[in-house]
């Protein structure tokens, strides 16, 4: 077990309540160049009911954490290296492949960001949803039949009696995503994934699927895992948001203090690049450098280089998943330790001028 | 879907009279003809040979000769003469009808140039045996290279994988008069348990065919299966072996591209098992190219394989194509070529009606 994983073990969020609690996730692909680290110690807890935004751009490991949740990464070339799933009081990575298939599409079920694709173009959407069903809910078919209709009326889809006999290719999108998440919720799972579910859609759809997970979540009580990298998604649908950078979470809280006291530079740049009316007419701020090359790593912390407040202990070695002041918020980041504490005061009046130019919105 | 394959069956008409005249005219206008085997023999006079290029008729220029074989040129008028002929009799009253009675048209493909035998007959004769040995070669390739196809693709990279990939590639280049003669040296040459060529055994079993045969085939079936069985091994093995590296690769391909979809991820999120995820979910998907590429082995069926046939002598369509060709035997030539277009044409509306039954995407109307 890594120093990181101990700590955040001993941190307040490791209770007994928790549905998910993933502790250390090593995720990594040996590929033709080398082994790229995709995830690379992910600390990530959901409590029963509640729900959890993951953050961060294209390629830092959203997906990779989901799919290893799910136990769905292709092995070759992917292998979960290090790390425990705890789910339900059981850890996911000690479950043999019969006892997975039980949980996959029962206690978690999982949305994907393509709904064009992501159907069988060859069944139609009743049977694909009842597949599920007869699978986990040891139903016949007749019974999995309603209960794929009754998914179906309850995602808001017209006359579900008959789209349940179409095929994937006869119905639109944001359609679609709405089959898919029927199929999901279909077994009542305990927590729902939902990987960039509106990203493929047409805006107008993307409010009303957003608006369906959030009822839905409100009425089923089901958790839920949000991954997006659109931070005014996660404004408006989850309670808790985890931030994601180069394979690591590297701040934690409920989506109010994340937003509104961002802590770690990262989250602050990721603020500061959203364009406002406020900041109409000027260059848009973005978040300089490019994303570190997955074969040369920077030692120290894996934001360094990209960051305006680092100084030499940041390159040094790199901050662990920390407990900052109180409520549970976790930061990684040399600046809230004692070591940073000369420093913090400019990143504060950073983070405050970038705050402040979203919520003028 | 029924329209659509009236509309089809309609449309092969023009097709197949354009494929009957470029064949007839290409075959024709090379060099050569059936009186080429005359040329060397002193005894044959160049009056003898005009004489017999003239009763064959090959002294007229190649249209007319082509409308003569389609059967719309004759002692009657042309489109009269397309017409079906002869008397019928309808409730009582018989009817005469005006057109002629030869030519494909009529259901007369000619006479052999070299026997004189009608080539409705030749075709009679080879079709069944081409039929068991080509029939028989592709049922077996097709279920192998299926299984292998199927697995290698689940199992990617793996060491069956890589040893299928090997031999696919060894049997794809061997060239097949290679092959044949191997067996043939290996099996009938130097060990003498299998048969070097043939249908069956002249000195126990009656001509292939002919009503002596299936008489002997109903009165001791089990003796008639082994005598063709062990006929048949060392050519439908040499089919098997180089023919199966195409469907395999293609089985494996094709199974490979669907595993790696999005839907597939989703079946495996839904919970279901991996046999459920291969065979309902991938295999489904994947069906659908190998479908239209089985579609068009079908010809195979029935033209035979050329060169296996002629190593094992083996009586079928593509023995006595070789045999025409080498005679410039034009009825019976033209009569094989026919058949193999027809039987393309209709293979390729099968497979595209197939397609329609198996992808809910693919509307016909």
């Amino acid at each position: 077990m890594t120093g990181t994983a101990h700590l955040v073990a001993e941190a307040p969020l490791a209770r007994d309540d928790l549905l998910l609690d993933v502790r250390g996730l090593r995720t990594h692909f040996k590929v033709m160049d080398g082994t790229v680290k995709a995830v690379d110690g992910v600390d990530l807890s959901i409590a029963q009911g509640q729900t959890l935004g993951l953050v961060g751009e294209s390629g830092c490991g959203k997906s990779v954490t989901a799919l290893s949740i799910m136990r769905l990464i292709d092995i070759p070339p992917g292998k979960i290296v290090d790390g425990e799933i705890w789910f339900d009081g059981r850890d996911l990575l000690q479950l043999s492949d019969s006892e997975i298939h039980d949980v996959r599409g029962n206690d978690i079920a999982m949305i994907f960001q393509e709904p064009m694709t992501s159907l069988n173009p060859v069944f139609t959407v009743g049977e694909q949803i009842a597949e599920a069903v007869r699978l986990h809910q040891h139903v016949g078919g007749a019974e999995a039949r309603n209960r794929a209709i009754e998914s179906l009326r309850a995602v808001g889809v017209p006359a579900p009696e008959r789209r349940v006999r179409q095929y994937p290719h006869e119905l639109s999108g944001g359609m679609r995503q709405r089959v898919m998440i029927a199929m999901a919720l279909s077994c009542h799972p305990k927590l729902l994934i939902a990987d960039e579910p509106t990203t493929a859609l047409d805006v107008t759809i993307q409010a009303q699927i957003l608006e369906l997970i959030k009822e839905i979540q409100a009425r089923t009580g089901t958790a839920l895992l949000l991954i997006t990298h659109d931070l005014g998604v996660v404004a408006e649908t989850v309670q808790h948001v985890a931030v994601m950078y180069a394979g690591r979470i590297v701040e934690q809280g409920t989506a109010e203090q994340v937003l509104l006291q961002p802590k770690h530079p990262y989250t602050q740049g990721l603020l500061s690049s959203i364009p406002g009316r406020q900041r109409r007419g000027r260059e848009l701020s973005v978040i300089k450098g490019v994303v570190p090359n997955p074969f040369r790593m920077p030692p120290g912390c894996k934001f360094e280089p990209r960051c305006p407040f680092a100084w030499e202990r940041c390159r040094a070695s790199e901050p662990s998943l920390a407990a900052t002041d109180r409520d549970g918020r976790t930061v990684r980041c040399f600046l809230h330790t004692d070591e940073g504490a000369s420093r913090r005061g400019a990143y504060e009046a950073a983070a405050v001028a970038a705050v402040r130019g979203v919520v003028a919105q | 879907m029924i329209k659509y394959a009236v509309r089809r069956t309609l449309q092969a008409i023009p097709v197949l009279l354009g494929i009957s005249m470029i064949i007839y005219a290409i075959l024709l206008i090379a060099p050569g003809g059936p009186e080429a085997r005359f040329a060397q023999n002193p005894r044959i006079t160049a009056d003898q040979i005009a004489a017999f290029r003239h009763r064959w008729g090959l002294d007229q220029p190649i249209p007319i000769q082509y409308c003569k074989w389609l059967g719309v040129c004759g002692d009657k008028p042309f489109l009269v003469n397309a017409l079906p002929g002869g008397t019928i009799e309808l409730a009582g009253v018989r009817i005469e009808l005006p057109g002629g009675d030869n030519g494909v048209l009529h259901g007369d493909f000619g006479f052999s140039v070299v026997n004189g035998e009608p080539v409705a007959a030749i075709i009679g004769d080879r079709l069944p045996a081409t039929l068991i040995l080509a029939g028989t070669a592709w049922v077996i390739w097709v279920i192998i290279a299926f299984i292998s196809g199927v697995y290698a693709a689940v199992k990617r990279y793996s060491l069956f994988d890589s040893a299928l990939t090997v031999f696919n590639y060894v049997g794809f280049s061997f060239p097949t008069f290679w092959l044949g003669i191997m067996l043939i040296t290996v099996f009938a040459g130097s060990l003498h348990v299998l048969p070097a060529g043939g249908m069956w055994n002249a000195r126990t079993v009656p001509p292939f065919g002919t009503s002596e045969y299936w008489a002997f085939f109903g009165s001791q079936p089990l003796n008639a299966l082994a005598d063709l069985g062990t006929h048949m091994i060392l050519p439908v093995f040499t089919l098997v072996v180089v023919s199966i590296a195409y469907d395999s690769r293609f089985v494996r391909s094709s199974m490979l591209e669907a595993l790696n979809q999005d839907y597939i991820r989703t079946a495996r999120a839904k919970g279901v098992p991996e046999r459920g995820v291969v065979f309902r979910h991938a295999l489904r998907n994947a069906l659908l190219p190998v479908i239209t590429n089985l579609g068009l082995e079908i010809p195979f069926l029935f033209t035979g394989a050329f060169v296996t046939e002629t190593i094992f002598s083996w009586p079928g369509m593509g023995f006595q194509f070789i045999q025409s060709t080498a005679s410039f035997d034009y009825p019976v030539l033209m009569g094989l070529l026919s058949v193999t277009a027809v039987v393309t044409v209709f293979a390729n509306l099968a497979a595209d009606l197939t397609y329609a039954i198996v992808d809910p995407r693919v509307k016909y109307d």
